[in-house]
């Protein structure tokens, strides 16, 4: 055998409790699962005696697309045992753009997914050209992970409208959408993306916003043809608006005949009731025979910002937005020395902070700074800065990252999504999809990597919220079930071998960290993996604890989904 | 993680949610304890082929592990 791994509790993924055993892989492929193989040769063995041996994990929501034309192992993604990924999401792929189309549509990812620009005009050089087929041809040659890509409904409506994408199509371009989405669907995608609230850097929505529903429901007749996945963001931040869209994807579910996910549902101490609404819904429609999936992310939502990058949480603060971003340093220093644009800025945010609702300045934190004279100022608010100095906070904020030449972060964390008690029965929740980690987008805001270990740490090992089984299945298999990717998230002969070795005693996130390795330079925020021993992909061993990530490891593979609805269980009672 | 032998004492075939069948089984605990769990049916048809078992009622009574295709 190619490898064999001794000694191991297996956790296969099923729900089943957990057992000892061994799991042999041969060609890419698991080949014995729980005999002991004894004295059995293999060219590599792992002992995981006291460890876990599961199915990799798969993660239904990144925005990996750009990182994966330079970067292979999209670091750190795969040291947390993820080995699937679904790209696509938000209604933004990166095929099929034409050429003409490209500039567009990078400052459209860059800003929803705050990716540096730098980055992304380094790291994407557009070499497969314009089609999705050669795209993922591209992407395949030099995998090693595991995608499943969605295509993207601005993307497609940009690729059939061109330029003059705001607006409702006609008839005629519905059906050229509907034949560039059957041609995505042919050569490898898992289903379309599109969004309800994504805008471009002129504020105006994104193109797939000006669809008629009609248009929407002749994609999703396609998506029915062979019963690929409708991912949509939806107005997650209004319980009635999604509400509207559960009951609008149930739907479209039943008529066409498909799989629907919505991303993200947070549990907000604001309006707590919030989720409980929006999953009564979701049982409704799922009553009637739609499959709709609400994503719930694992972890609190945190974010990090220097003056020196634009963050999203300026976007509608009077005078903020256009300041950040500014192309250069020094216009950006210049227009915050300059009185009449720093004086609009502190009363805007003055005047928010005062408001119930909305960013505080006073309780953001500042989180690192430039200056060593100002070390002390670490963790501590910007409230205490604005007492200590006589000022309001909007201005002791500006103040400092001048003094600091844009150097200082601050950082507001526990923003939402923090109440353990309401979300780990929400993760549990047989009608709820863990996902929605966004890994890949915001990296300069905070950190998408180790919701997993998240998961394992919080919510199964220190809350008992999940049994490690559970856990487990609703990471591996239940994902492959909901996004019909064949043959995967299961330990079972004849599977991929997608697998994971952890010790569920220590399995976890690391820290919060600054990672400047992104090309054109930038500082992004990541954590590293706790707990996990090692990463196979396809039967290739990718990282370990060890060795860390293994040179010209390359076992990823487009996972392709199957065609339709599966029959399994035919002739049984 | 579970370190005792549960015993299947129900099975039913289930629709799932994504047009997937699943094995809807009940597993008691030595110590009287029930926990009710899908599985997809991925999972356990190659037991069930191994055991030509064409009811899933034929399963109730026997330990959990006969439904992990390499323990049948």
């Amino acid at each position: 055998m190619d490898i064999v791994i001794r000694n191991g509790t297996i956790v296969d993924g099923s729900g089943l409790p957990g057992y000892r055993g061994d799991i042999g892989i041969e060609g890419g492929k698991i080949v014995s699962v729980g005999r002991p193989l004894g004295d059995t040769d293999g060219e590599r063995v792992i002992d995981a005696a006291g460890r876990i041996v599961a199915p990799g994990f798969v993660d239904p929501h990144t925005h990996l697309d750009a990182q994966l034309l330079f970067d292979p192992f999209v670091y750190p993604t795969i040291e947390h045992g993820i080995t699937t990924v679904v790209t696509g999401n938000c209604s933004l792929s990166m095929a099929p753009v034409r050429t003409a189309h490209r500039d567009r549509f990078s400052r459209m990812f860059r800003l929803i997914e705050e990716m540096p620009a730098a980055a992304f005009e380094s790291g994407v050089d557009w070499r497969w050209g314009e089609s999705f087929a050669d795209l993922l041809d591209t992407l395949a040659a030099d995998l090693a992970l595991n995608i499943a890509p969605l295509v993207g409904h601005s993307v497609l409506r940009m690729y059939v409208l061109g330029d003059d994408s705001r607006r409702p199509a006609t008839p005629e371009e519905v059906e050229a959408m509907c034949d560039a989405l059957r041609s995505c669907l042919d050569a490898g995608a898992v289903g379309m993306s599109t969004s309800y609230v994504d805008i471009e850097e002129d504020f105006m929505p994104v193109p797939c916003r000006f669809a008629e529903h009609s248009e929407v429901e002749a994609l999703c007749a396609v998506l029915g043809e062979r019963g690929r996945m409708l991912q949509i963001v939806h107005e997650f931040f209004d319980a009635d608006l999604t509400v509207s869209r559960v009951e609008m994807l149930g739907d479209l579910s039943r008529r066409f005949g498909i799989p629907t996910t919505l991303s993200p549902l947070f549990h907000s101490a604001a309006s707590p009731g919030a989720t409980d609404a929006v999953m009564a819904a979701v049982e409704r429609e799922v009553a009637t025979g739609a499959r709709v999936w609400p994503q719930v992310q694992t972890r609190p939502i945190d974010i990090s910002w220097t003056l020196d990058q634009r963050s999203i949480m300026f976007l509608v603060i009077p005078g903020w937005w256009s300041v950040l971003s500014l192309p250069t340093k020094a216009e950006k220093l210049a227009a915050l020395n300059d009185p009449t644009t720093r004086s609009t800025m502190v009363k805007a945010l003055d005047e928010l902070s005062a408001s119930t609702f909305g960013m505080n300045a006073a309780t953001i934190i500042i989180r690192d700074v430039a200056l060593e004279k100002n070390r002390h100022l670490v963790g501590t608010t910007v409230g205490d800065l604005a007492t200590a100095t006589g000022t309001t906070p909007a201005e002791a904020l500006i103040a400092l990252a001048v003094e600091e030449d844009l150097g200082t972060w601050f950082i507001r964390p526990n923003i939402g999504h923090v109440d353990t008690d309401a979300i780990g029965p929400l993760l549990a929740h047989p009608n709820v999809h863990i996902g929605a980690s966004d890994v890949g987008a915001h990296v300069g805001s905070f950190s998408t990597y180790g919701d997993v270990g998240l998961l394992m740490s919080k919510f199964v090992r220190e809350t008992g919220a999940l049994r490690l089984e559970e856990a487990v299945k609703k990471v591996t298999s239940d994902v492959c079930a909901i996004w019909g990717l064949p043959d995967r998230g299961l330990l079972r002969e004849g599977y991929a071998a997608d697998v994971v070795v952890f010790d569920a005693a220590t399995i976890g996130r690391g820290p919060e960290i600054p990672s400047d390795d992104f090309p054109g330079g930038g500082t992004r925020w990541i954590r590293r993996s706790e707990g996990i021993d090692a990463v196979i992909v396809n039967g290739t061993v990718t990282w370990t604890k060890e060795a860390g990530y293994i040179d010209g490891a390359r076992g990823g593979v487009v996972a392709v989904p199957r065609t339709s609805g599966a029959v399994a269980g035919a002739g049984r009672r | 993680m579970s370190v005792i032998e549960p015993v299947i004492v129900r099975a039913a075939l289930a629709a799932g949610h994504d047009g997937l069948a699943e094995v809807s089984i009940a597993l008691r605990y030595p110590n009287g304890a029930e926990r009710t769990m899908s599985l997809p049916y991925d999972a356990v048809e190659p037991a069930l082929d191994a055991m030509h078992i064409a009811n899933l009622e034929q399963l109730v009574g026997l330990p959990w592990t006969t439904l992990v295709s390499d323990h049948s």
